[in-house]
């Protein structure tokens, strides 16, 4: 079964930000960011190209599927 | 002007809710003042929630989730709801057949027990520290959430909610109709408390869910 992936959690700490500033910076709550890091949740179109735009990636550096 | 409109209100509805509980306690053989204030406790409730909902109707701007509904404490509020589906209970079971020459005990003890079970529920889910941490009062009576991921949770329990009360209201309208069907009836305001109390079990059943989902 096909998984989405992400690298979320190793570019926040490069970019040395908490999740706290990451989820204030995307407009989102804490607990997304770390549902986003987990895989448990799938962040939307917006959101992710917010995240890609907020951590200067392509999309796909960021998240892919397994 | 939007603040005084909004203090107006609440005054407006707590003093109805006084009105309420006076005409509880001393009601009479005539019911028609009360009717007269439950009506009057309605059309606020339903001005304040236009009043709420005006912005976004207008397309101006949408509700904050710290614009207050009530300029009350959300307890009272849900105080009131819960006299007003009491209210109802004392003053539609004198008209149900049968039973306006009894008021026995018995039968009121049931009736208010049932009730006050599911409001039980409701209360406690509602007040639940696992969601008043997570969602504010008016995001819970709204189902609109500020965050994506908590929008999510919110359409999926949603979704799950109207599933249940779908079959839930398919069994009670057959209910209903069977009953009839075998000679007994049922006067209108029998009815109005199912489906006054189809909101509660609703809400109750949205939020038990959505307990789940956030623990």
């Amino acid at each position: 079964m096909e998984k989405t992936m992400n690298r979320l959690r190793e570019l926040r700490r490069l970019r040395g930000q908490t999740q706290e500033e990451m989820a204030r910076d995307l407009g989102v709550t804490r607990q997304t960011v770390i549902s986003v890091e987990k895989g448990e949740y799938i962040p939307s179109t917006t959101l992710a190209l917010k995240i890609a735009r907020l951590l200067k990636k392509p999309l796909e550096d960021i998240f892919w599927i397994e | 002007m939007n603040n005084i409109f909004s203090r107006v209100l609440s005054v407006a509805m707590i003093i109805t809710f006084g009105l309420l509980i006076l005409m509880f306690l001393f009601r009479g053989a005539s019911t028609s003042p009360l009717y007269l204030i439950m009506a009057l406790f309605m059309i606020i409730l339903g001005a304040a929630l236009l009043k709420l909902y005006w912005p976004r109707i207008a397309g101006k701007k949408t509700a904050s989730s710290d614009q207050p509904v009530f300029m009350v404490s959300r307890s009272v509020y849900v105080i009131m709801i819960i006299t007003l589906v009491v209210s109802f209970l004392f003053e539609g079971y004198t008209y149900l057949p049968g039973w306006s020459s009894q008021h026995s005990m018995e039968n009121a003890l049931l009736t208010i027990t049932f009730i006050g079970i599911i409001v039980a529920l409701y209360l406690l889910t509602f007040f639940s520290k696992s969601i008043r941490g997570k969602y504010t009062f008016i995001e819970l009576l709204t189902m609109k959430a500020r965050d994506e991921r908590e929008q999510h949770i919110i359409n999926t329990v949603a979704r799950s909610t109207y599933a249940f009360i779908r079959v839930l209201a398919i069994v009670v309208a057959l209910l209903f109709f069977g009953l009839q069907l075998s000679g007994v009836s049922f006067s209108a305001f029998s009815i109005g408390y199912i489906l006054l109390l189809f909101i509660f079990v609703a809400h109750g059943y949205f939020m038990i869910l959505l307990r789940q989902k956030v623990e």
